[in-house]
């Protein structure tokens, strides 16, 4: 379905509603998964999903199809009318946005959008291949998309957004060992497949024979990958209604050190390195820019949706869509000749709260756990679990390194922290 | 819908599929929530289209539309065609084979009382304002919680084979929390009320509004609780707790597409590797675990499965011994089984069918303990009701688990409440730790309304049903810094 200003002409000319705002979303994707050297999964899907929200006198009442013809458009419109006409009025509603510019940030390569199964197919068994040839087993994906969004409302609100992915995510295995790799662009001419699967089986071939060793409190030098899992809960708490109400880790830290003086932390949908999209696909469009929101350690903002921006007299931020931490050009390898004794951790996993307060979760190790002594990998270690908060590491940072794309939406570096409590161990 | 079906199995067998089959899925979805006393969320979803699988020299291809209309079909099914032949020729591995299972042509309706869809949205959002109202009254009350999401699924599945398929399936589930603050401190408590397969007389038999306020008065109390002290601990664990310990060391590590390496990438591999199949102690002899896909209200009672398996019944663990998985299709023949257990599903029409967990329970006490019989026994340990945090390593060993509410015991008694306790244990050790059940009186079907697998991540549901159940010198520790 064309989704353009057309659409909203329709819908003012059939609405009984006050306002109408129109959420769209399109995705084209390619999906290629393997596991035990063989392909064991390649699809072509494409998703079109309409949501219309019907305003009328302080409710909203919303409908979501995936038939994108003009008459369900218009059934759908009449099922969201009668929803909103029969529930009470919202307290913290918000009247949809009013017509504006949206600066769009460029997302679209051609060549990841063209990328067929067939040709995920020959790489993937390419390397494959290579993998069998060393006694390996590989398992993983390789997907691409064409994504768009688009959210326009009666009051002449219209902002869209069209991106690509390609995703290439690898592990491999070498006896009971296993390493794993993961990258993703907008330009599928930045992934280079091959790379990912050397990063993997180098990891895989020194991680064989791992030894136990004590849980405890230990230095750590997180990988990008691995802290991405950790930055993920900072970048849905740091929510300044949960912080006022007092069920946040942040709640009276506005203002204050939380973190190392080397850490700073922002979005910014424009940032050329890791673009985001530049409005609030879930909360009514909200225009996005470039917000600091811990700088030099000490917490500077959080984020606020419509409504509590409005209670409180400050201007919404929206919910950002990427997170961007300063580093260093320092690579791995550098930081690892620095540390005497530490723990480096490639990947974590199955990561959940223990005490949503105290920002204290837990997870696992896994693919990849090495012992670090006197500036080199000294031997393979088995997996641990940690019980900790990501702030005793963002409070302990000795060394930064090069920030890279991990997540999606998150550009971050290795760290070098001087504690992280590890719990128990496991049999691998 | 029949007449869109056989025109793609038509197409693909013109085109010279080995097999293939056709799911047109329409999905009917009504979520309320209500955040404090505003109506945050009030939506109906109706995601239809359809998802066709092509299987040519052993490799497969998936492809899908949200047209549902002939043109549409023949397109959809030729792209699938030629994924699965294109992929079929550049590889030199033996292909897919599936393991057979008879022609079904059947129907299946979730049997209801009343239909949730026609309750009015007004009603519903009445409802949870109610219990919002009631939750916000009790003083430290900052946040309330409640949410209804209501489902119905309708599927015409049709396969090379000949199997043509209708099933109607409605699931119903509402929870709520409150969330409490004193001081600097925050404690959360929810009704935890369960999905079930069912109609809108399931919702009603919850006591969702009765239940609000103690709720609420619970979340408050949880403030002032003591900490327990770290160490072994004797543990009783009620059937809400249990289910999600029972789905995460059970249910998960007998997948058998996991046990075959393909979620290594992401969800992991097994310890429950197929060589253990009829000889490793996965328990203490009271652990049986039956996998039943017929249990009347199971979230994963569906007549059939996305591939057209019929649902089936079946052990798992029996008195203690690791004898089976979950399966699909595809990987059952790896075990050298004939027939798929019926765990191939899929989300939506646009994902391809994997190997999800039955539902899966554990099979209470033959004499009819009561829970508190069960805490008589224990002389120093800890009850524990609800679910809370949990984290399992990526072959299902090494756990930990938390809760929602916990009470001290000491000398068989339940006493002062506890908070922020959490549990470890490796899965061999804690179930061959388990050392009392409670009776069937006690049972409870408890379900899994967001189970998360696959690459990208694809919803399922299922029931975990447990009764209460007593296990010896477990590593307790305190949620706290």
């Amino acid at each position: 379905m064309k989704i353009d200003k057309s659409i909203i002409d329709l819908l003012k000319k059939h609405k009984q509603c006050d306002d109408v705002i129109i959420c769209y979303k399109e995705v084209d994707s390619n999906l290629s998964r393997f596991g035990e050297n063989r392909i064991t999964q390649n699809m072509s899907k494409k998703i079109e999903e309409i949501t219309v929200k019907a305003v009328k006198e302080e409710r909203v009442g919303s409908a979501v199809t995936t038939k994108a013809d003009r008459n369900s458009l218009l059934k759908t419109l009449k099922n969201a009318e009668s929803i909103a006409s029969t529930i009470p009025k919202d307290p913290e509603f918000m009247p949809p946005l009013q017509s504006r510019k949206c600066k769009d940030v460029n997302r679209e390569v051609e060549a990841t959008a063209r990328i067929t199964p067939l040709m995920k197919a020959k790489q993937i068994l390419r390397i494959i291949e290579r993998a069998k040839k060393k006694n390996a087993i590989a398992a993983g994906y390789f997907y691409n998309t064409k994504t768009t969004l688009s959210i326009l409302n009666t009051k002449g609100f219209f902002c869209s957004h069209t991106l690509t992915n390609a995703d290439f995510s690898i592990t491999v295995s070498v006896g009971d060992s296993s390493g794993f790799a993961d990258a993703s662009d907008e330009d599928i001419k930045k992934i280079d497949a091959y790379r990912l699967f050397r990063t993997a089986l180098h990891k895989a071939e020194i991680g064989i024979n791992p030894v136990e060793i004590k849980p405890g409190n230990y230095s750590v030098l997180l990988e990008p990958i691995a802290l991405g899992r950790l930055m993920w809960f900072l970048y849905f708490l740091m929510d300044k209604r949960t912080s006022d109400e007092g069920w946040s880790f942040f709640s009276k830290k506005e203002g204050k050190k939380i973190a190392s003086t080397n850490i700073t932390i922002f979005s910014d949908p424009y940032y050329p390195e890791n673009p985001g999209i530049p409005f609030d696909f879930e909360n009514d469009g909200i225009p996005l820019k470039k917000h600091i929101w811990i700088k030099n350690g000490v917490l500077n903002k959080l984020w606020t949706t419509r409504y509590w921006a409005k209670k409180k007299g400050i201007k919404a931020t929206g919910v950002p869509s990427n997170l961007i931490m300063n580093g260093t050009n320092k690579t791995n390898e550098e930081i690892i000749k620095k540390v005497n004794y530490g723990l480096l951790v490639t990947r974590l996993w199955y990561i959940r709260f223990v005490n949503r307060k105290e920002l204290i979760l837990t997870g696992m190790t896994r693919d990849g756990l090495f012992l670090v002594e006197n500036g080199k990998i000294s031997k393979a270690v088995k997996n641990m679990r940690f019980n900790d908060s990501p702030f005793t590491i963002l409070s302990t940072v000795k060394y930064l390194g090069k920030p890279e794309r991990v997540e999606g939406k998150l550009l971050i570096p290795s760290i070098f922290a001087e504690r992280f409590h590890f719990a128990s161990t496991t049999k691998f | 819908m029949k007449e869109l079906c056989e025109y793609a199995i038509e197409i693909a067998v013109q085109l010279g599929a080995d097999y293939s089959d056709i799911r047109i899925t329409d999905d009917r979805s009504q979520r309320i929530m209500i955040i404090d006393r505003s109506p945050k969320e009030v939506k109906d979803e109706n995601i239809y289209g359809f998802g066709v699988r092509v299987l040519k020299n052993g490799a497969w291809g998936f492809a899908s539309s949200n047209k549902v209309r002939k043109r549409e079909i023949e397109k959809i099914v030729k792209r699938a065609f030629s994924i699965a032949k294109a992929s079929s020729l550049l590889s030199h591995e033996k292909g897919i084979s599936l393991a057979a299972e008879p022609v079904h042509k059947d129907r299946f309706v979730t049997p209801i009382e009343i239909d949730p869809f026609n309750i009015g949205i007004n009603e519903k959002v009445s409802m949870l304002l109610t219990i919002n109202e009631k939750m916000l009254k009790v003083k430290s009350i900052v946040k309330a919680i409640s949410f209804f999401i209501l489902n119905r699924r309708k599927q015409f599945f049709a396969s090379q084979e000949g199997s043509f398929i209708e099933i109607e399936i409605t699931t119903v589930n509402s929870d709520y929390s409150a969330v409490a603050v004193k001081g600097n401190d925050s404690q959360t408590r929810s009704f935890q009320a369960y999905p079930k397969n069912a109609g809108w007389e399931h919702i009603l038999s919850l006591k969702l509004v009765e239940n609000a306020e103690r709720i609420a008065q619970e979340a408050v109390a949880k403030l002032s609780a003591s900490y327990p002290e770290e160490g072994k601990k004797d543990l009783v664990l009620n059937p809400c707790h249990l289910s999600l310990t029972i789905h995460e060391s059970v249910g998960h590590p007998t997948e058998l597409d996991r046990v075959m390496g393909y979620e290594a990438n992401f969800a992991g591999k097994s310890f429950a590797t197929p060589e253990k199949r009829g000889n490793f102690k996965y328990g203490s002899k009271l652990v049986n675990f039956i996998a039943d896909n017929t249990l009347p209200g199971g979230l994963a009672t569906t007549g059939y499965d996305d591939e057209g398996v019929e649902c089936q019944k079946w052990d798992v663990i029996k008195d203690g011994i690791l004898v089976d998985y979950s399966s699909t299709r595809e990987v059952a023949p790896l075990i050298g089984e004939k027939r798929s257990r019926g765990s191939g599903r899929a989300d939506a029409y646009y994902s391809f069918p994997i190997n999800r967990i039955p539902n899966l329970y554990l099979v209470p006490g033959k004499k009819d303990v009561s829970p508190d019989e069960l805490i008589s026994k224990v002389k120093d340990g800890i009850y524990i009701e609800g679910r809370g945090s949990f984290s399992i390593d990526q072959r299902r060993l090494n756990f930990q688990f938390g809760g929602d509410l916990f009470y001290e015991i000491k000398n068989g008694k339940k006493k002062r409440m506890l908070r922020d306790v959490i549990y470890h244990s490796i899965t061999p050790d804690f179930w061959g730790s388990l050392d009392g059940l409670s009776g069937k009186k006690y049972w409870e079907p408890r379900g899994l309304f967001n189970c998360g697998k696959g690459e990208p991540i694809q919803r399922a549901q299922m029931t975990n049903g447990a009764p209460y159940a007593l296990f010896r010198k477990i590593d307790v520790k305190r949620g706290k810094k």
